[in-house]
């Protein structure tokens, strides 16, 4: 399973490039906003899933996949697995975005990312994924164009919510919900990918 | 022994289907999946192999059952697939290197032996390779791991005829231990005339039937005569019947009986496997 | 030994390699005790169906002009060193039989055959 995921930072490093762009450019343009560093975290983690999953049509990775000894569990594990780095990455960005404008104009109103904060883009984020994979696995025979328009809708969904949600509180339980609900997505997803015909 | 059973394979796809198919691999030797397209022959093995997925049936493989030990089987299965699913993007040599971990007996020996002698550089992106080349680079994959079972789906369909007689001398080299078993759809059955053991016939998502090559060979005959021959009794013999100015041809399934029929006023052959597939799929009464 | 085998014939593929086998054991080629090939790197140097070979061998077996072992391979048999010379005999004898025919039909007196056979057999001595 390793592979797998392995397989696809491989694949991702070809339109690194590309990525860095969105994942550093866009984001500096919210850094402004109080709150910014919502949007800041969770649109490279959109960004790169976004990509993981549009390789995966692209290549018509589950044909080749289907055919290798592998479990088809193992494959959805190997996308939530990357489902949880990219969540990762996306909290250290914006922590290293916020004290890079910190460093840079120490005048500047934003204020250093605090662990609730953290936590609360770490939870987000696996909500996104939660909701977003067991989609994509649902609709991916209709392609891309149908997958990315469900996909956009989901983040502004889930950013709409996140700015209604003060700061600080239900940080925890927050993030065990979202936990939770990376679980119970997991397995939804498995039960769709397990059905399907390639 | 059967290395792959099957089972009352049902598949609904649309308006098409497999119904209640039955039959068996045997172990050691080459059985060729014969039939027209859109016969099911690709919704077969894709289902042997679980990448599509059945309504209802049984599927084992090894003995195993399908899907449940999918990872051990697969790990002993070589499959050659009808299109190249690989990265476009990526080189031979990087390709290779996404797809052979995930085997534990992987030769890498072997493999460059393969490049070489099918002469593929492994530095050439896929996308830059013609189809013969992808169907030879799928070969080198699926032979480059230990494995007893070979499957190729329609791998000559896009082969040069050089190529195809070299295909059929590496898998005849492939079964000399008696210990590896093929199976390998096509519809260019001349390939299989020659070197198949068994053929299974595929028609409209059902099975005409699963047997000894020779066999087949044997008890159908191609019949040409004279139109004069050709009766309402006489016709019932033919599997299909192909009517001209001049004469016609048809297919009969019993030998015998239509040597006793037409005997010495017609001419009696051998029919090829397309010749079988023809007729069969055709049916009676085809009008040149 | 050379095994070739004709698509345009009309024998099946079986028979014509049991007949040529048969015919290089009975003409001495093949020698009491050979070894044959095996079923399956003769069907891999025919490109045909192991079924095929393996039809012709057990047929082979059958007339008692070969034995398989198992785990060993298959052997010119060589037990049958008298029954090999019926063979040739009988075959000789359908020749003569030809020939004798042929000679009628052609309005060659018995005389000018048996002289003609004298010649034969005396070139025969001379190119030994």
């Amino acid at each position: 399973m390793l592979n797998l995921i392995i397989k696809d930072l491989l694949v991702m490093r070809k339109s690194l490039l590309f990525l860095l762009m969105y994942i550093i450019i866009l984001p500096l343009s919210f850094i402004h906003l109080s709150g910014g560093f919502l949007p800041v975290g969770l649109f490279p983690v959109a960004v790169m899933l976004m990509n993981s999953t549009s390789n995966d049509l692209k290549n018509k990775n589950h044909v080749l996949l289907s055919s290798l000894p592998i479990r088809r569990k193992h494959i959805v594990a190997a996308k939530y697995l990357g489902a949880l780095f990219y969540s990762l990455v996306g909290v250290v960005i914006a922590f290293v975005t916020s004290m890079v404008t910190r460093l840079a104009m120490p005048q500047t109103e934003v204020a250093w990312m605090s662990v609730g904060q953290a936590v609360m883009l770490l939870s987000l984020a696996l909500i996104f994924s939660s909701l977003y994979l067991p989609i994509f696995y649902w609709l991916s025979d209709q392609g891309m164009q149908t997958v990315n328009i469900v996909m956009t809708i989901i983040l502004f969904i889930t950013l709409s919510i996140s700015f209604q949600i003060p700061v600080y509180t239900g940080s925890v339980l927050l993030l065990l919900a979202a936990i939770l609900l990376f679980l119970l997505s997991y397995f939804t997803a498995v039960r769709i990918f397990s059905r399907k015909d390639f | 022994m059967n290395v792959i059973e099957i089972r009352n394979l049902h598949k609904q796809y649309g308006s098409f289907s497999l119904q209640d198919v039955s039959f068996g691999v045997k172990q050691g030797f080459i059985t060729g999946l014969i039939g027209p397209n859109g016969s099911g022959k690709s919704t077969l093995i894709k289902m042997i192999m679980n990448i599509v997925v059945p309504d209802s049936g049984e599927i084992a493989v090894f003995g195993q059952k399908m899907p449940d030990c999918e990872k051990e089987i697969k790990q002993r299965i070589a499959f050659v697939p009808d299109e190249s699913y690989y990265y476009e993007d990526l080189t031979i040599a990087e390709m290779k290197r996404i797809i052979a971990p995930f085997y534990k007996r992987w030769s890498e020996d072997v493999f460059q032996g393969y490049l070489e002698q099918f002469e593929l550089p492994a530095n050439k992106k896929i996308k830059d390779l013609s189809k013969g080349m992808k169907m030879k680079f799928s070969l080198a994959l699926a032979l480059s791991h230990e494995t007893d079972l070979l499957i190729m789906d329609e791998p000559t369909a896009g082969l040069d005829p050089v190529f195809r007689r070299e295909l059929l001398d590496i898998l005849a080299g492939l079964i000399l231990d008696e210990q590896k078993s093929i199976l390998f759809s096509t519809h260019i059955t001349t390939d299989l005339d020659r070197i198949a053991d068994y053929i299974t016939f595929l028609n409209r998502g059902q099975i005409v039937f699963s047997e000894a090559k020779d066999n087949v060979l044997e008890r159908y005959v191609l019949v040409k005569g004279n139109k004069e021959l050709l009766d309402r009794d006489t016709s019932q013999l033919f599997v299909g019947i192909r009517e001209t100015g001049v004469g016609f041809e048809g297919l009969a399934a019993n030998r015998s009986e239509a040597a006793s029929q037409f005997g010495a006023h017609a001419v009696l052959e051998t029919p090829s496997l397309e010749d079988i597939m023809f007729f069969t799929v055709k049916g009676g009464g085809i009008r040149a | 030994m050379n095994i070739l085998i004709s698509n345009a014939s009309a024998d099946p593929i079986y028979l014509q390699i049991k007949n040529q086998i048969k015919a290089s054991i009975l003409n001495g080629e093949l020698t009491p005790g050979q070894s044959l090939p095996s079923i399956r790197q003769l069907a891999k140097d025919l490109q045909i169906s192991v079924i095929t070979t393996k039809r012709a061998y057990e047929e082979l077996e059958k007339e008692g002009l070969i034995d398989s072992v198992v785990g060993k391979g298959s052997f010119v048999s060589g037990a049958n060193q008298a029954f090999i010379r019926e063979q040739r005999l009988r075959q000789w004898e359908e020749k003569l039989i030809e020939v004798t025919q042929e000679s009628k039909a052609l309005g060659i007196s018995l005389a000018e055959l048996i002289a003609h056979l004298r010649m034969l057999y005396q070139e025969e001595e001379e190119n030994r």
